[in-house]
């Protein structure tokens, strides 16, 4: 009984086997051969060279990879930090009005569901100098114009604020459910001991969220280091290269100069750096429960 | 009647193949009548970039089907996109294009990836005679789509040289005179803010995209100053940090606040729509600033050519074609359809609707209803062979890597004009990495 | 349990002052307004004639129109586009649920070495940025000629969601209890009967949650889609970006288009809201 059992355990997982076989596995391989080599798309002549650490020696004393990798940082910071401060305010205001979280549920779920493509878009047109919405509350309001995404200095935030508003109703579902499964018993005896609010919040209720926000933390980092199109749509990574988050970089790199050499060598750069961090933050904090599973 | 079936099956197959086979034979008939409809039936699809030389497409291009019998389905995107198609397209072979839009800054790129058909064949054996206007067009427009074998390999649609486009009505009003050179653009443009005008003096193009970079360069050789000599990088030299400085104050101090990222698309919108004084830029802009349709200034414009310290004229080199993708699986039908874009009766069409007034083939100027029709714009259409002859060519980088060094220029120029930098680091900075660009070739 | 929890903390609620609560609804509403405001404005966008979107003056009364709609309806490829979608997305899920909830099933019921290990790296997928896979697909779909083809990108999008799938479905077998299933083993059924019988009916809700988010990750994709297809197989989202017009930007249409393109993944996620914290938080957050 044993030994079919586990013929056809095998058997279950071999489809899914195949497929991390076939669409991992092998294109990693290739991944890491054209990353040794100079490939370039737009010289088709000039065909695959072997030139071993070049790429990634290149990746050294290249500036413009280093600005990136330190906005993506700066970007999934400050996205990461606002939303949760964001999200674990609303969680606690929503958690007080029960008899209409329903309402609210349903709103903020369209944000996150709304794709990012769409929500890029959609902003850039809100936040164009001269015909954007934005600005037109602001002329009503007699205050100047803003140039939200042609002044560099803020066209980061510009865009933060973008990934903020899509993904704070996540972190805000997320800790109210965390609110809704704590034990009433610790609330009921700091208030018989007479503790004020503050004191509650901040020994009781914040400790027995560390779980919820860890995890709310976590997926909103691996989300903030994710994002492609919502930057991309809205300024191209411009102006200049003031909104050229990693991932910008990355793709112009492999598809607007076709550097398919370089672009690998980046590629296997990132995942490590994803892997690093995912290590990190999935296993050491064990918030899917893998820790000494 | 189960047992017929496969009978039944027969006899079926066998009435459709003789009913194709007549519509075949019909339409083979058909055909020997009229060469046009040689590929009726056939499905072309045609890569465009936005801008004016899409526009006869999208408006004409019925009677193309009409007399073809050939469906086109067109797509129109910015230049950075259309450009990543066809490269995607062309690297993955898969033939998904059988025309493209072909700027001619691309070519050096284009020609040795050898994603482009050869047309000379086409031109000696296949030449429609009404519609082909090759041979009427200068070989000086005809040079940027040859390739190093002498062949060409597209068809210029479009070509332009650079000029000031101004605002006569506001240039009258507060007494300025018409600049001829970039200093005058400067001490207008200083002039007109002072007085207090309310429009913006000057607009130009200040993103950081490769399109951008033909505004600046072509400021910049109004001063001698060029971004490659040879293989040589010659960005940071005196010429061109005068240029630039001269650029980015224009910019700066005198264009809109949000100059840094506006490209052709919003600079020309807000010419039309009255915003702004001046405008540098390719001549192929006072047509539809001219057109009543698009533009709100149509009869308050004027037109001149500028001259800058290094005694050259300020350029905006651009030319435009039409080529066919060398896995295109329709090329004779795509061939047919080239030839028709570029054809005299295309050409009527357009200047009749307004869409444009300067064209590749001279035969044009010479029509009778041109001279009428651009009676009111005379004072553009007079000027255009002046134009076309003060372009010069030897300032442009014409080399495969031209996106990225173009690129590396313009973030650069685009930053100064932002104030992120001053010129002299973004002309330091753009010297570096476009060495490093010209190193790696 | 948590019911009884809750509702002694209602008690608690009753105790706060009316003006307090006004004072959090107030900044709810306000966050609410916040929220909905872009899409509100998406959606005012779309009925607008082409004229009213550009103009100046501050938010104007405008006449809706339904032009940007048959525009986008009847002159564009949208509707291809929409089909294109339909069918990359369903076709991911029909293939990547199966495949995904038998290897699910087995993580959930059978020990083994090292699984979450395994498990771990296969994680990769949701966690890495598409842009590092972005070149080694490229080449491997040009390799196989299957550029611009939907079996080119369905299967980019199968592996991009395998192990989120199996991820999922193992936590909601693993809710399963296992009683229930020996019981049918007992009355005669084998493994996989029971699995099919027994388990996949009880972890329906689940399977379903796993299946509508899967399909919502497809249908919104941009960068494989944009990279892998040209014009026969271009999603929705890709197809956006064809707005940027030949004078302006067609923010009307972009608009209608946009709405359309949105609804879909809107009316699947507020059918299974029950599962969509869980879903998005990979399990770890079993929100309601």
């Amino acid at each position: 009984m044993a030994a079919t059992n586990k013929k056809l355990l095998l058997l279950l997982m071999l489809p899914a086997a195949l497929v991390f076989l076939g669409l991992g596995v092998y294109p990693t391989v290739e991944a890491i051969l054209i990353s040794l080599s100079k490939y370039e798309l737009t010289n088709p002549a000039a065909g695959r060279l072997f030139v071993g650490l070049a790429n990634y020696k290149s990746m050294l004393a290249d500036p413009r990879l280093w600005a990136a990798i330190v906005r993506a940082m700066w970007f999934m910071v400050v996205s990461v930090g606002v939303s949760l401060a964001l999200g674990l305010l609303l969680a606690l205001l929503l958690y007080r009005v029960r008899w209409c979280q329903g309402f609210f549920r349903i709103v903020f779920i369209v944000p996150m569901v709304t794709a990012p493509a769409v929500v890029s878009l959609n902003f850039k047109f809100m936040y164009n100098y001269d015909f954007g919405i934005i600005n037109r509350i602001l002329e009503v309001l007699h205050l100047p114009r803003f140039d939200f995404l042609g002044n560099p200095a803020v066209t980061m935030w510009s865009a933060i604020f973008v990934d903020i508003w899509q993904w704070t109703p996540l972190v805000v579902l997320v800790l109210l459910a965390g609110l809704e499964s704590l034990p009433k018993e610790p609330f009921e005896a700091a208030l018989i001991d007479g503790a004020n609010p503050r004191q509650i919040f901040l020994h009781i209720t914040l400790p027995m969220l560390k779980k919820f926000v860890l995890v709310a933390a976590v997926i909103r980092m691996m989300d903030a280091l994710k994002v492609y199109e919502t930057i991309q749509l809205m300024t191209a990574g411009g102006p200049g290269t003031a909104s050229e988050t990693l991932n910008l970089y990355i793709a112009r790199v492999g598809f607007t100069w076709f550097d398919m050499g370089y672009c690998s060598a980046l590629g296997i750069f990132t995942l490590y750096l994803i892997t690093l961090l995912a290590w990190l933050l999935v296993r050491r904090t064990g918030v899917f429960g893998t820790k000494g599973d | 009647m189960l047992r017929k079936l496969p009978a039944i099956l027969i006899t079926l197959l066998a009435l459709t193949a003789l009913l194709v086979g007549c519509g075949e034979k019909g339409k083979t008939q058909e055909n020997s009548a009229d060469p046009r409809k040689a590929f009726a039936g056939t499905t072309l699809k045609v890569l465009l970039k936005t801008g004016y030389e899409a526009e006869a497409i999208k408006q004409f291009v019925g009677d193309f089907e009409q007399a073809t019998g050939i469906k086109v389905e067109y797509e129109i995107y910015d230049e950075p996109t259309m450009r990543n198609k066809f490269i995607l397209d062309s690297t993955s072979q898969t033939g998904a294009y059988d025309v493209v839009a072909t700027q001619f800054w691309y070519m050096p790129e284009y020609l040795r990836a050898g994603w482009l058909e050869p047309l000379d064949s086409y031109i000696a054996e296949k030449s429609d005679a009404a519609w082909s206007s090759v041979r009427h067009i200068p070989q000086g427009l005809l040079a940027p789509y040859k390739g190093s074998d002498g062949k060409l390999y597209a068809l210029p649609v479009s070509a332009s040289g650079g000029v000031l486009i101004y605002r006569k009505d506001i240039f009258e009003q507060y007494k300025i005179p018409v600049p001829q050179t970039t200093e005058d653009v400067l001490a207008a443009a200083k002039s007109l803010k002072a007085a207090g005008v309310n429009v913006y003096p000057f607009v130009g193009r200040g993103d950081p995209s490769s399109a951008s970079f033909g505004t600046s360069a072509g400021w910049a050789w109004a001063y001698g100053a060029k971004v490659l000599d040879g293989e040589r990088v010659t960005i940071n030299t005196p010429e061109m940090k005068h240029a630039m400085g001269d650029f980015v104050q224009l910019l700066r101090q005198y264009g809109p606040p949000n100059q840094a990222v506006i490209g052709w698309d919003v600079m020309s919108e807000l010419f039309r729509q009255g915003k702004a004084a001046m405008n540098f830029d390719m001549s192929g802009f006072p047509s539809v600033y001219a057109n009543k349709e698009v533009s709100s200034v149509a009869d308050k414009i004027g037109v001149t050519l500028l001259k800058g310290p290094g005694g050259k004229y300020a350029q905006w080199m651009y030319s435009e074609g039409l080529g066919i993708s060398r896995y295109s699986k329709n090329k004779e039908a795509a061939w047919l359809f080239i030839q028709w874009r570029t054809s005299l009766d295309v050409a009527k069409k357009e200047f009749e609707a307004g869409v444009r007034y300067d064209f590749v083939d001279p035969r044009v100027y010479e029509v009778p209803e041109y001279k009428e029709k651009t009676k009111s714009i005379e004072f553009f259409t007079s000027q255009l062979p002046e134009i076309l002859a003060s372009v010069d060519a030897t300032y442009w980088p014409a080399i495969p890597e031209f996106e990225q060094v173009a690129q590396a220029f313009q973030k650069e120029i685009s930053a100064a004009i932002a104030g992120s930098k001053t010129v002299d680091q973004a002309l330091a900075i753009a010297q570096n990495e476009v060495e490093k660009i010209i190193t790696k070739k | 349990m948590q019911k009884a929890a809750t509702g002694r903390l209602r008690k608690k609620n009753r105790t706060v002052p009316l003006a307090k609560q006004a004072g959090g609804l107030l900044v709810l509403l306000f966050y609410t307004v916040l929220v909905l405001f872009p899409l509100f404005w998406l959606v005012t966008t779309s009925f607008k004639p082409p004229l009213e979107v550009f103009s100046t003056s501050p938010l104007g009364f405008f006449r809706p129109s339904l032009e940007n709609y048959a525009t986008v309806l009847f002159d564009d490829t949208l509707p291809r586009s929409l089909l294109n979608s339909t069918i990359l997305s369903v076709v991911t899920v029909l293939i990547t649920l199966p495949i995904g909830s038998l290897a699910g099933y087995v993580f959930a019921r059978f020990p083994m070495r090292r699984k979450d290990d395994l498990f771990f790296m296969a994680l990769t997928t949701r966690m890495a940025p598409p842009v590092a896979f972005g070149v080694p697909f490229y080449l491997l779909m040009v390799k196989f000629r299957l550029i611009d083809t939907y079996t080119g990108l369905i299967l980019v999008y199968i592996f991009m969601n395998l192990a989120f799938c199996i991820w999922m479905t193992r936590g909601f077998f693993e809710e399963v209890p296992r009683e229930v299933e020996e019981a049918a083993m007992v009355d005669g059924c084998s493994l996989l009967g029971s699995f099919w019988r027994v388990t996949i009916p009880l972890a329906k809700g689940g399977l379903i949650a796993t299946a509508v988010l899967m399909f919502i990750f497809a249908w919104n994709e941009f960068f494989f889609a944009s990279i892998l297809t040209r014009s026969e197989v271009t999603p929705f989202t890709v197809h956006l970006t064809s707005f940027f017009g030949s004078r302006r930007i067609l923010w009307g249409e972009l608009a209608a288009a946009s709405v359309l393109g949105s609804l879909v993944p809107i009316t699947f996620a507020l059918l299974c809201r029950r599962y969509l914290v869980r879903g998005l938080t990979l399990g770890a957050v079993k929100g309601e």
